[in-house]
């Protein structure tokens, strides 16, 4: 893993990424009093995409019952992953004490990613599973060090019912 | 007086017979000689057996009414008697409450041996606190953390593999398993993208109806898988319980072992043992849990888990002491019945069986509870609860808003006692006599009423007998000792608050108080005995402190502000006595009667009973002269005398009949127009056959009048007359005594009106001779006379005012 210092780290998170894991790699290479923090949420289109299937239905962990998943849901749900990681973030800022950026990309519009970058110096650090999505190779363009950290996906592993 | 004297042929009363002197009394006894005891139940034995057949009467409603006057120290008399008999009973249970698991609300009774309440309360306190340790213990230990993580760990592992298979199932047929917030959405994929209903479109037929067909199968399992969770979850939650019980039923079964064996013969305890071992095994998940709450003012405090397995103790009694006695002075609701306390918290009043506390009944529930019934009776729902609880012999705590149904709140209702024991109620006698009357559940509850005596004979034994209770009093009191003058002293005014020189008074407050004064003047005057002097010192101050009325009174007399004549003569007034009750102190003083005297219907006017200054008794007196004038003179002839007799110069009220020997003698004189000497004052009742009776304040009444007269100067010819049935009641002033000994003063004692009315005006009355007439110059038939011209003038005015009707 490079440690080197940068003056600007990206982060890059979605919503079924761990964030601890990848806050953890930022934490390391950010250095110095004028290093910055820019976390960008990749919005995953997956919603909206399962959304726009007439035949997608929701099913309710609570009671077993299904509805269909319309658009509207599928925003909600997205705007709740949204607000959610941002709470997080903000949260491992707070405990870190340092100023936190919070920037939405959709996947669709992954060119934006170029604006987040000023110099080679600048790094990038990614989840791992980035590497297999059609985003990448925007990302694999960017005139940055990128770093791909093993952080693993939460949605697939089930929740902790033994509350 | 002497000429006067030998007409009337009345003798005034001996010297000797004016105060029963009482010989100097050694009390010390004789070598040898047994000193009896109890001298403190002298004259009381009607009491004392009827006190002690009541306390050992075991049957129900025999508890006792100890009746007799304020100060008669009947407390010590009745606590000593019931002492007596509690060490043959023994001492009696302890009582506990305890907490019914089932329904905590009514709390438990829990009766142990006397002695064994405290022993097990401490136990389960040391249980509770071995406990408090053993159980958080059990839970820290690794084994339990293992078992407890081996649990979690299969549980998780099936959930796991519920999940995993469906996700893997999923991702064999192309569909993705995505997560929202609130549950699950599966969604076709194609190079691991979700797919959009563009893309979908593109596909051909045949791969659209599988995918749908995939969905619907996997959104079928996964409802499967769903349901199936929480049953997971409550199996779980089931084997963790299991295991926290299992896990407490051995902590604690180890601690109760020892408990179980010690208290094995007392099945009450053993059973309770039991459901304690049960409700800790049954609530182990509360002991264990460790996390700290949200807000510290809902903070998990131990403490309160444990407190349900504590004992409260409400009757303890020491297993070789008597049964008890108990006097409760103060016998409110919640002193005599118990009480349940609150607590507060955060704003709410909280109650459990801990807080039940028991009162005097409980306490004394076994032996003996003495109390005074008028406090019993000033205090409100106290009577209504005493009786209650003696009705249905057991002791319900419980507030008396909830006794009458005012209470609507969950509050306590702890189980009712079984109450054994003999109520002593102590009070005056009319309050025995109206409660007898008006209160019909009384009798059958306090069937044996202890009258105590207000005075006893004074023979020669209960003489003697008086002087060792004075000497004991003294002893118990740490006095000086008394001479046997004083002693005499003592006795001699014993007789003199008896009112009888043939009695002496057996109220113990006022012998104590004598006691008490003289020895303090004894004191003063440097002295280590009390004599005579003293003794009387204490009387004479007593009545100075407290004779302030009485020199107004005098005063008043004295400047003749109030009209009192000692000397010459006048028709139709007369000196009666009157005696002023202050409560602790009684004077007596002279009072103006006056009568007077003309035709008319035959009403003898009482102007006090007119003006409603008189009292029923007085009215009653007048009414008896009234009759007994029309049954003496002028039979054969209507009564046509209009008379009118009248204390002058009171204003405060009269009752009584004593004076009515005076107000009939001032009737006569006015008939008569015979004057009555004023250097003589009467005092007597009379009845409708002219015998004069006797009356109450005898010594009080004569020491008034000599008060006066010697204020005046006293010449020898000063006299008071009295009832010839009060000479035994005399115990004048040694100051009296000495005057009537030195011829400056004298006593007359008489039988009859006649005797009376011959020694006030020193005329004879006069006797009826064979053929029924007065003797003439008789002061009867100067009464008579007079009597027979005004019904004869009576006549006259009717016949004419007959006349002049028929001519109108």
């Amino acid at each position: 893993m490079n440690t080197s210092s940068a003056r600007r780290v990206m982060l890059a998170v979605t919503e079924t990424s761990s964030l601890q894991d990848l806050w953890r790699a930022a934490m390391e290479h950010l250095a110095g009093e004028h290093a910055e923090l820019i976390t960008v949420f990749v919005r995953d289109d997956r919603w909206r995409r399962a959304a726009s299937l007439p035949f997608t239905e929701e099913v309710s962990r609570a009671s077993g019952g299904s509805m269909n998943f319309t658009l509207q849901r599928a925003e909600e749900v997205d705007r709740d992953a949204v607000m959610r990681t941002q709470g997080r973030l903000q949260q491992l800022a707070t405990d870190s004490e340092i100023q936190l950026a919070f920037e939405i990309l959709a996947e669709h519009e992954a060119t934006r990613i170029h604006e987040f970058v000023r110099s080679e110096s600048d790094l990038l650090i990614a989840p791992s599973f980035f590497k297999g999505r059609p985003f990448y190779s925007e990302l694999a363009r960017l005139k940055c060090r990128i770093l791909l950290v093993d952080a693993r996906d939460v949605t697939t592993e089930p929740q902790d019912y033994l509350e | 007086m002497a000429g006067v004297l030998e007409r009337t042929r009345i003798q005034p009363v001996p010297v000797s017979e004016l105060r029963r002197v009482c010989r100097p009394l050694s009390i010390e006894p004789e070598p040898g000689e047994k000193t009896p005891a109890l001298s403190a139940y002298l004259g009381q034995e009607r009491a004392i057996n009827a006190i002690r057949f009541g306390i050992q009467m075991e049957h129900d409603g025999y508890n006792v009414f100890v009746l007799g006057p304020l100060g008669s120290h009947r407390h010590g008399m009745v606590e000593e008697l019931a002492k007596e008999r509690a060490r043959a009973k023994g001492a009696p249970d302890d009582w506990c409450y305890i907490n019914n698991f089932l329904d905590p609300e009514r709390p438990r009774a829990l009766r142990l041996p006397a002695g064994k309440g405290a022993e097990f309360r401490d136990d389960m306190q040391s249980l509770i606190e071995e406990i408090r340790l053993a159980i958080p213990a059990a839970f820290e230990n690794d084994d339990y953390g293992n078992q407890l993580k081996a649990l979690e760990a299969e549980t998780q592992k099936e959930l796991d593999e519920l999940w995993h298979s469906l996700h893997e199932q999923a991702a064999r047929e192309g569909i993705a398993l995505l997560q929202t917030p609130t549950g699950y959405v599966l969604a076709p994929l194609i190079d691991d993208k979700v797919v959009d209903d563009k893309e979908f479109d593109k596909l051909p037929e045949e791969k659209r109806k599988e995918i749908k067909e995939s969905i619907q199968r996997l959104s079928e399992e996964l409802k499967v898988r769903i349901e199936t969770m929480p049953k997971l979850r409550k199996r779980h939650h089931e084997r963790v319980r299991t295991l926290d019980r299992d896990v407490t039923a051995h902590a604690v079964s180890v601690l109760l072992e020892d408990l179980k064996q010690k208290y094995q013969a007392l099945p009450a305890a053993l059973s309770y043992l039991k459901e304690v071992q049960r409700d800790i095994i049954e609530n182990a998940q509360e002991f264990r849990r460790t996390e700290e709450p949200a807000l510290p003012f809902l903070s998990h405090d131990s403490t309160a888990l444990f407190a349900s397995y504590e004992v409260n103790l409400i009757v303890s009694n020491e297993p070789d002491a008597a049964a008890p006695v108990i006097y409760e002075s103060n016998p409110s609701y919640p002193n005599l019945i118990g009480k349940v306390e609150h607590r507060a918290e955060m704003g709410a009043l909280l109650t459990d069986f801990r807080l039940v506390r028991s009162g005097a009944l409980l306490q004394a529930n076994g032996g003996y509870l003495v109390l005074d019934v008028h406090r019993v009776l000033g205090r409100p729902f106290v009577w209504e609860a005493l009786k209650q609880a003696l009705l249905t012999k057991e002791v319900r705590i419980e507030s008396p808003a909830e006794t009458l149904g005012f209470v609507s709140t969950t509050t306590l209702k702890p189980e009712p006692i079984p109450l054994d024991l003999k109520i002593l109620l102590i009070g005056e006698r009319w309050l025995y006599y109206l409660l007898c009357v008006y209160d019909k559940e009384f009798g059958g509850l306090f069937k044996v009423a202890a009258d105590f005596d207000d005075d006893v004979e004074r023979s020669t034994h209960n003489v003697e007998a008086y002087a060792r209770l004075i000497a004991e009093r003294v002893r118990q009191r740490e006095l000086m000792p008394l001479s046997a003058a004083a002693i005499a002293r003592v006795i001699e005014q014993r007789a003199r608050h008896a009112d009888d020189s043939e009695r002496l008074s057996l109220h113990m407050r006022s012998l104590d108080d004598l006691l008490l004064q003289a020895d303090y003047w004894a004191r003063q005057r440097g002295i280590n005995h009390v004599a005579i002097e003293d003794v009387t010192e204490a009387i004479c101050q007593r009545d100075n402190r407290q004779d302030r009325m009485q020199k107004k009174i005098l005063d008043a007399i004295k400047r003749d502000t109030m009209l009192i004549d000692t000397a010459g003569e006048c028709v139709g007034q007369v000196n009666g006595l009157s005696v002023t009750d202050l409560g602790e102190y009684r004077f007596g003083h002279p009072v103006r009667i006056t009568a007077t005297t003309r035709v008319g219907k035959g009403d003898v006017v009482d102007i006090e009973r007119e003006v409603k200054l008189g009292g029923a008794i007085h009215s009653k007196g007048v009414m008896i002269l009234t009759a007994a004038l029309s049954a003496r003179y002028a039979r054969d002839v209507p009564l046509s005398l209009h008379g009118s007799v009248v204390f002058e110069q009171s204003y405060g009220g009269v009752e009584g009949d004593s004076a009515s020997v005076a107000e009939l003698c001032a009737l006569l004189s006015s008939i008569s127009s015979v004057p009555i000497r004023q250097n003589l004052a009467i005092t007597g009742s009379v009845n409708q056959l002219g015998r004069v009776q006797a009356v109450g304040g005898i010594n009080e009444k004569i020491e008034g009048f000599f008060g006066v007269c010697k204020e005046r100067g006293l010449d020898g010819s000063h006299a008071v007359i009295i009832p010839g049935d009060n000479i035994k009641h005399l115990m004048l002033t040694e100051e009296v005594v000495e005057a009537v000994d030195n011829d400056l003063f004298n006593v007359y004692a008489v039988q009859s009106v006649d005797e009376a009315i011959a020694v006030l005006t020193g005329r004879t009355a006069g006797e009826r001779d064979i053929d029924g007439i007065f003797p003439p110059d008789t002061l009867n038939r100067l009464v008579e006379d007079k009597l027979i011209q005004y019904a004869t003038r009576r006549k006259q005015f009717a016949e004419a005012a007959g006349d002049d009707n028929e001519h109108k």
